[in-house]
């Protein structure tokens, strides 16, 4: 039961263009800034380091937030929406199939979505030097574990804290609205708390 | 095995009363509910099919408790609800593939087979690789209809189900759902009382959640038969004649209105005897709680 709300899931996202379309933004996002030499790494760190990758990735973990709330906010509210709650609601389909097979089916895609940061940045460390961008001397040798260990370290646990939340927010609101207000407020929040953090480590006399 | 509600009640939040003490027996084969807009047949409706609770009273099919075994039920179930919707960017064999695997059949080859046959039966097969988005309103219809029919449900609850198609399809319709009727209980509410003559063994009029009467449609309309009277008058005359009479019909024709009234004996007055029909049954019936003189 669980299988067939998942792959259905799955089949119906793959279908849809916006999973592409977010796929792809992200990819080019990241070969772009990586090509352009764009990353906060200091002259001398590879742009496309282990440590550069690591903070990149957990950076990504709250830019992904307007991504996570489109794709997990979906699942539950489809039914609301498409008025499809009443004849599927009536099939002999258990609470939690249907619960947890819609939020894994839409959190693989999500995953899906993210990897696209890996050939962005494989793709931007090569193209970075072969247009001039940036010089060649600032790209190190590419290994895939050194994007998957932050990946499953680093990304994928806020990923699953913010679907969590936001797949949680429509199951209890019923509403789709809230999502963008609650992804919004959680934005300013970081950029808050990363700016007080700034002020606290540089130090208040500097503001006073 | 025959479905047993007994004393069902239900109150919305908002005060209405939806159900109240509603006690049916519903037979194998069609059972009709007729009611005017409002009179509670889709809350009884959704109610049996467990998309919603009652305050009181209870349901059975056999050994089944339909109220507390929700998922045995809705193993059984076919339910087309009165309004519905698709997933706009799937296509129907992939949707009807989809709540076939939900009923059960895990087997992909007797799916697969099962949901052609049904594509085939409601006409649709044609247009099965098509998205449900492009579907016009019929269509969507006979999908709504296919997706009930899935898994061959021991009970099926189709909510005025012939809304938006065109007669041929109704009759089309229909012509599968006696078929259908002939193994298994078939609960159809409509409020055209022309369907539930030809097609219903039994039927039940509800009107302001109440249950107003049960049984055939022959003795229906025998229980009137010598008390129709019907005549044509002036139309400002008709508030004398509510007055005196128990009109349960009006019909404007060539200027004149004509009315029908129940009455035991012959009225007089240039009153005419009239052979009564279910219409008669049904306006009748409904006269205590809706006034039915629309002028």
């Amino acid at each position: 039961m669980f299988w067939t709300v998942f792959s259905f899931e799955l089949n119906y996202r793959l279908r849809r263009p916006a999973t592409y379309i977010y796929f792809f933004t992200i990819l080019l996002l990241v070969t772009l800034i990586i090509a352009n030499g764009g990353s906060p790494a200091s002259e001398k760190v590879h742009h496309n380091s282990p440590a550069m990758i690591g903070s990149f990735f957990s950076t990504m973990g709250i830019l992904s937030i307007l991504i996570c709330s489109a794709v997990m906010g979906v699942p539950l509210y489809r039914d609301l929406e498409h008025n499809t709650k009443e004849y599927l609601l009536s099939s002999p389909i258990r609470k939690s199939a249907y619960f947890w097979g819609r939020f894994w089916g839409s959190f693989a895609i999500l995953v899906f979505i993210c990897l696209g940061a890996i050939p962005g940045f494989m793709i931007g460390s090569w193209i970075g030097p072969l247009f001039d961008w940036a010089k060649p001397e600032r790209y190190g040798p590419n290994h895939l574990v050194y994007y998957l260990w932050p990946f499953v370290t680093l990304l994928l646990p806020s990923l699953f804290f913010s679907s969590c939340l936001f797949f949680g927010l429509v199951s209890w609101f019923r509403n789709n609205r809230i999502l963008y207000t609650v992804s919004i407020m959680l934005f300013i929040l970081y950029l808050l708390s990363d700016f007080w953090c700034a002020i606290s480590k540089a130090g208040f006399g500097r503001f006073a | 095995m025959e479905l047993l509600i007994e004393t069902l009640s239900k109150q919305y939040s908002n005060g209405v009363q939806a159900l109240n003490n509603v006690s049916l027996n519903i037979p194998q084969g069609m059972f009709g509910l007729l009611g005017p807009n409002g009179a509670g047949k889709s809350t009884l409706m959704r109610t049996i099919a467990t998309l919603q609770k009652a305050d009181s009273g209870s349901i059975t099919w056999g050994e089944l408790n339909i109220l507390e075994q929700q998922e045995e039920m809705r193993k059984v179930l076919g339910y087309l609800p009165q309004e519905f919707g698709v997933y706009p960017r799937v296509s129907a064999e992939m949707m009807l593939d989809h709540i076939a695997r939900l009923k059960g059949l895990s087997n992909r080859k007797e799916r697969n087979e099962t949901v052609s046959a049904l594509l085939q039966k409601v006409n649709l097969y044609k247009e099965r690789k098509r998205n449900l988005g492009t579907y016009s309103g019929g269509m969507k219809q006979r999908f709504g209809i296919a997706q009930a029919l899935i898994g061959n449900p021991k009970i099926l609850i189709v909510d005025e189900p012939t809304a938006g198609l065109d007669p041929a399809e109704r009759n089309r319709f229909y012509n599968l759902l006696s078929e259908i009727g002939e193994s298994t209980i078939v609960i159809l509410s409509t409020h055209i009382v022309e369907d539930v003559k030809t097609l219903c063994k039994q039927f039940a009029i509800i009107c302001s959640g109440e249950v107003m009467y049960v049984g055939t449609p022959h003795d229906a309309v025998k229980t009137l038969d010598g008390k129709i009277w019907s005549k044509a008058i002036d139309k400002h005359e008709i508030e004398d004649y509510r007055e005196k009479y128990k009109v349960i019909a009006t019909q404007l024709s060539e200027g004149k209105l004509f009315i029908r009234v129940v009455s035991d004996d012959n009225p007089g007055e240039g009153f005419t005897a009239s052979e009564p029909t279910l219409e008669d049954v049904y306006f009748n019936a409904i006269s205590a709680k809706v006034d039915l003189v629309t002028l």
